[in-house]
């Protein structure tokens, strides 16, 4: 090797070690000079636009795949949170109904007639009259006169019976009739419906009868359609008439017509059957 | 629905009372069964009246007449009045729709509100007179039986009930009686 390249040689290997010294000094410390932070600046631009790019690539890769997924399992959990639901509400009812029918047995129990459940099943299309339609008729044993009671207290007259159905003309409407006494007084009188109102009047009520608001007006049992002693309503006003001979009474009702939903028809009560 | 075989167009035609009569009976269903869930307007009006004015005024007398007793009796049925009350009623109501189509024919929606009202106001006078011949006379005159709500919302409810029927009319190709006379009458 000639004299002079071997110098070349040693002066180069000597500025290498050396360069790489200093950068090794440099950057011992994780310090960055001024060249490192442009290229870190320039690198790193390159790289966040291109992370972004492909981050934000994915991501919305990942959050369609994703939200396809999720709204699957949304859809399903709808689907689940209604089925539930209707459930609930399907046991609401059933637990409503067990305990109507468990305070109908009872009532069954206390009322001593012959009494045939029925479940309501229409109101009238008219606004003019207040009857409902049951889902029992001739087939089960129901004649037109026959009285309609509920726990809650009596209900109304058959009017109209088919096969399956008949038509039960309500305290309420004011072609019905239904003798009534007071608990109290014992005062007797007719109770009959008033014109598209929710209460009842009774009339024929003498001025001298002993008459108060909240009394308990019961079934007279005359005629023998309805258990005698069954709860009517109560009195909401007494007035006295324009001739002054009668009082004007009216009667809030036991039964909430627009309410019902099971009545029982009774076929025969404990007067009629004394009679026969 | 327009390319049918003339004998298809006679078949609906044929069976154009019977979706009349289909579509009065869901009415009477839903006013029977939802009565809680209605609002109070749609309780007091008086559902069949669009009915009897379309039939009068869109049908020949006898055709209307025969869909008149047909759907008043099932409204008749429906009810807790006496069996007639009703019928009688709204055959009442048929007959003087048809009266008062010689004045004003129902062609337009302000004619055909206007007949509705008459008819709507009418049947509150016309109601107790009828029921007066079947036993105990009710509903009676008194203020508290016009239901004011149901007596505004009839017409109204009229309305939609008559432009159904014009559909239901060009659904099953039923031509109009009247343009048929009034063609006949100038030829």
């Amino acid at each position: 090797m000639p004299t002079q390249r071997k110098y070349w040689f040693v002066t180069s290997l000597a500025f290498l070690i050396t360069i790489l010294s200093i950068y090794v000094h440099r950057h011992r410390q994780g310090k960055t000079g001024p060249i490192d932070n442009i290229l870190i600046s320039m690198s790193g631009g390159a790289q966040k636009n291109l992370f972004y790019l492909t981050h934000g690539g994915r991501k919305v890769f990942d959050h369609y795949l994703f939200l396809v997924n999720a709204q699957k399992r949304n859809d399903e959990l709808t689907k689940e949170i209604d089925l539930l639901r209707t459930k609930v509400v399907a046991l609401q009812e059933v637990e409503a109904e067990n305990g109507r029918l468990r305070e109908s047995l009872q009532f069954q129990a206390r009322v001593q007639a012959k009494l045939l459940p029925a479940h309501v099943i229409a109101t009238d299309v008219s606004s003019d009259y207040t009857g409902i339609r049951i889902d029992k008729g001739t087939k089960d044993g129901v004649q037109v006169g026959m009285g309609v009671i509920s726990p809650a207290g009596l209900v109304g007259r058959v009017l109209r019976v088919s096969q399956n159905y008949s038509d039960i003309l309500t305290l309420l409407d004011p072609t019905s009739n239904v003798d009534g006494i007071l608990q109290r007084s014992r005062a007797r009188g007719i109770i009959t419906g008033q014109a598209k109102q929710v209460q009842c009047k009774m009339k024929y009520l003498d001025r001298l009868d002993d008459i108060a608001v909240n009394d308990v007006v019961v079934s007279s049992g005359f005629g023998s359609v309805f258990p005698k002693g069954l709860l009517i309503g109560e009195v909401s006003g007494v007035t006295l008439g324009a001739n002054g001979i009668q009082q004007l009474v009216t009667i809030k009702t036991a039964v909430d017509i627009y309410q019902l939903e099971e009545v029982f028809i009774v076929l025969s009560s404990p007067e009629s059957e004394k009679t026969s | 629905m327009f390319f049918l075989h003339p004998s298809q167009k006679r078949l609906l035609n044929s069976l154009n009372p019977i979706f009349f009569v289909l579509f009065v009976a869901i009415v009477l269903m839903v006013r029977s069964t939802a009565a809680s869930v209605l609002p109070g307007m749609f309780l007091t009006a008086d559902l069949l009246m669009p009915f009897m004015v379309f039939f009068a005024q869109r049908r020949s007398t006898w055709e209307g007449f025969i869909l008149a007793l047909f759907c008043s009796h099932l409204y008749s049925l429906s009810s807790s009045a006496p069996i007639g009350v009703f019928a009688f009623y709204y055959l009442a109501q048929f007959f003087l729709a048809r009266l008062m189509r010689y004045g004003i024919y129902a062609s337009g929606w302000i004619s055909t509100l206007l007949v509705l009202f008459t008819l709507s106001l009418g049947g509150r006078f016309l109601l107790p007179i009828i029921a007066g011949f079947f036993g105990p006379a009710w509903p009676v005159f008194i203020f508290s039986n016009f239901p004011w709500g149901g007596i505004f919302f009839a017409p109204i409810y009229g309305l939609v009930i008559f432009a159904l029927g014009e559909a239901l009319d060009r659904a099953t190709f039923k031509a109009d009686r009247v343009n048929i006379e009034m063609y006949e009458a100038a030829a």
